[in-house]
């Protein structure tokens, strides 16, 4: 036999011993996320109508939380957190939060210790990352996952090693976690509506190519202007980096000569936005986003250029809600469902001046102003467990000085 | 047809004393065992019996990156190919997003073909790039790599779809399916001439050139067989993810590049094969597991990257130098 025809041999085997090692071909792994489910749709119409209506038009699958049932974890607990980034402000600020409720609780003997590990983007180190937080001895793991689907077993080898998974700032489609999650599709919409009122041409910033919170946003925002006749002068990916967004928005400035009335993004990039125009030389547009103490800082110093329409996505409050309902399941409270929606507050240039504060300046992109109200006090939040009651000496009206 | 053989063997004949003297692997070898036993010692059990097969799934990804970029770096004269982590993350897609889930169709005699045709595929487009258009491997297999990036996002602009049972034991009990099959294909290449051809043609282009061998078609399946292994590494990226996830694959190019320099894959063509590759993978998945185990942050992981690759590099090359001088002696 000729050796060169062992190739398409060598191949035909590899081939055989991938499929004959796969065992029924036919078949497919039960999905990994429920629909909601009439039990579902039931709890969430007997929640209070400030959480109930979060549900309206969400995308994230809801169904009933498999902890609903979960008993009491022995203490001092062992908190983990795993973040897919660290490479920008709000998530380093996230982390330090998180560390800061750790350090509050262990002083108060509820928590033993916290550990954090970062994937930096790698979905399947993140897998590992958390396969190693259950071998730990971690009590709970708080996530942001890189990737909505991408994470599904190891949560749910985590859920049967017995260690609940709370995911915060993005939701995974395995009902085995529970999602502090927000209704993002709702705030594309609602921030395509605000900046279709301040004008009829949009410069559209999305978010990172292929994430679902962006992908939800970006749909909502395109549905809302479909309907209301707004053009988009044009679509730019910002990647909810202010670098990547300054670039691409002055990229989108220099050929599109027409006036644009205003920007529509979603992250905490609006003061890069105002200065892309600003340095331009051209009028400033209405801009919607989540509020930084960059861009209040902005606004402080340029009070004609930064018109702002938007929300307040903090990373403190993030933080402490994941935070606050780890603990919860952790002391047998029961959440009943497994995406527990998160108000975000909303932020009009009328509130600018009440969140400032003197630290803020226009390079200040590592300070985030604090809302005056928690998004989900203790209250509201009891309606989301079997057993209400707050975990711990945690006050929202102590979150730290933005400042300080 | 003398004239096509001649040059091969007379290539031959200056490799083979070159791969029994070459202590190019000790550095990697060294740091593979110092690794393992920190691991052993540090985390025993990851590498138990009972979690050993999803161990391996985890470090599956990662050793088939970098067996896919060997042949294309065993080339030598600017051979790399840049695309394989971004083919990876095509296949993902294609497989779990759209046949999968979308068509259905789960079988594995539908879905291990389309995932190896399609590396296949990307592999055949970048070598008539390098070989017939000329463009420089490293243009060329950026080229792709922007291009299957951007298909994989085309494909699934979100992350979803399920795989199907068959598959998803590829991250557990038949994580070692997938390197297994890989290695086959590579032991099976190892008898072909097409083999002694490119080792020669990395230590000697103008030989092989001279020799009449056709030089654009091995440059041609070098490409090819690299994209073939980048095909079964989606095949266990899928598995590891047990979805398609159009933004992960990116990653793995650095990984698989590092990892074949780590082992003592030569960058300039010629030197080391599959094993190799395979050495440095383990070094660097040891490595990331143990500074993860560590609750090291990830910057230092980064860095420790970086040090560890150059220090290898580096390394590879004295000993290289050393073993030539006691061989000449």
């Amino acid at each position: 036999m000729r050796r060169t025809a062992l190739a398409p041999l060598a191949l035909v085997a590899a081939t055989l011993l991938l499929a004959g090692c796969a065992d029924g071909g036919g078949t497919v792994a039960a999905p990994t996320a429920a629909p909601v489910e009439a039990d579902a749709q039931a709890i969430i119409d007997s929640l209070p109508a400030d959480l109930s209506s979060q549900y309206e038009g969400a995308v994230s699958t809801v169904a009933l939380s498999p902890y609903s049932s979960f008993a009491k974890v022995e203490g001092p607990w062992k908190v983990c957190y795993s973040d897919s980034y660290q490479g920008n402000a709000w998530r380093v600020a996230v982390n330090s939060e998180m560390k800061r409720l750790a350090d509050q609780y262990t002083a108060a003997g509820l928590v033993s210790g916290f550990e954090v590990a970062v994937s930096e983007n790698d979905v399947a180190r993140q897998n590992q990352q958390i396969r190693q937080f259950v071998e730990q001895g971690c009590s709970v793991i708080i996530t942001i996952a890189g990737s909505s689907t991408g994470l599904n077993q190891a949560i749910e080898a985590a859920r049967d090693a017995g260690v609940p998974v709370v995911t915060i700032a993005g939701s995974v489609t395995t009902d085995a976690a529970v999602n502090v999650d927000s209704n993002y599709n709702v705030l594309g919409a609602d921030l395509a509506k605000a900046a279709a009122d301040a004008s009829d041409n949009v410069l559209m910033v999305k978010g990172i190519e292929g994430n679902p919170i962006a992908v939800q946003q970006n749909d909502a925002a395109k549905a809302e202007w479909s309907s209301d006749g707004t053009t988009v002068a044009a679509e730019v990916n910002g990647d909810w980096t202010p670098s990547v967004t300054k670039e691409a928005v002055l990229t989108a400035i220099t050929t599109n000569p027409g006036e644009i009335g205003a920007v529509w993004s979603t992250g905490s990039e609006t003061a890069v936005i105002a200065q892309a125009f600003k340095d331009s030389g051209r009028a400033a547009p209405t801009i919607t986003g989540s509020i930084t103490g960059d861009a209040l800082g902005f606004w402080k110093a340029n009070p004609d250029s930064f018109k702002f329409d938007g929300v307040a996505l903090t990373p403190n409050w993030t933080a402490q809600t994941g935070f606050n309902i780890a603990m919860r399941i952790l002391q047998g409270n029961g959440p009943k469902l497994s995406t527990l929606m998160v108000p975000i507050p909303k932020v009009t240039e009328a509130d600018l001046a009440g969140l400032y504060e003197d630290c803020m300046t226009a390079d200040a992109a590592s300070i985030f102003p604090v809302v005056k109200d928690d998004p989900l006090p203790s209250d509201l939040m009891d309606a989301y467990f079997t057993t209400p009651g707050a975990v711990g000496p945690f006050q929202y009206s102590e979150s730290p000085d933005p400042c300080s | 047809m003398t004239s096509t053989t001649a040059a091969p063997t007379a290539a031959k004949t200056r490799l083979r004393p070159r791969l029994r003297t070459d202590g190019t692997i000790w550095f990697g070898a060294a740091l593979f065992v110092l690794l393992l036993i920190l691991n052993l010692a540090s985390n025993p059990n990851t590498f138990g019996l009972a979690n050993l097969p999803v161990t391996i799934g985890f470090a599956a990804p990662v050793i088939l990156a970098a067996f896919a970029v060997t042949p294309t770096l065993l080339m030598g004269n600017g051979g790399i190919d840049l695309s394989v982590g971004p083919a990876i993350g095509l296949v993902n897609v294609v497989v779990v997003f759209y046949f999968a889930t979308r068509l259905g169709l789960t079988n594995p005699a539908v879905l291990i073909p389309v995932a190896l045709l399609l590396g296949a595929f990307i592999g055949l487009v970048n070598g008539v790039l390098v070989a017939f258009v000329r463009i420089q491997p490293i243009v060329a297999t950026l080229g792709t790599y922007l291009a299957c990036a951007g298909a994989a996002l085309l494909v699934a602009p979100t992350p979803g779809g399920v795989v199907p049972v068959w598959l998803g034991s590829f991250a557990n009990t038949l994580s070692f399916v997938p390197i297994v099959a890989a290695i086959i294909i590579w032991l099976v290449v190892r008898r072909l001439p097409f083999y002694e051809h490119l080792m020669a043609y990395g230590g000697d282009e103008r030989a092989v050139y001279t020799s009449g061998i056709s030089v654009k078609l091995l440059r041609i399946g070098a490409f090819v067989l690299g994209g073939l292994f980048a095909g079964i590494g989606g095949l266990s990226l899928s598995a590891v993810l047990g979805s398609a996830d159009p933004t992960v694959g990116a990653n793995y190019t650095t990984l698989g590049i590092a990892a074949a320099a780590l082992g003592g894959v030569s960058l300039a063509g010629g030197r080391g094969g599959l094993f190799r590759a395979l050495l440095g993978a383990l070094t660097i998945f040891l490595l990331q597991n143990l500074l993860t185990f560590w609750n090291v942050s990830s910057f230092a992981l980064q860095i420790a990257y970086g040090v560890v690759l150059v220090l290898a590099v580096a390394a590879n090359g004295q000993i290289g130098e050393l073993v030539k001088k006691v061989s000449r002696s």
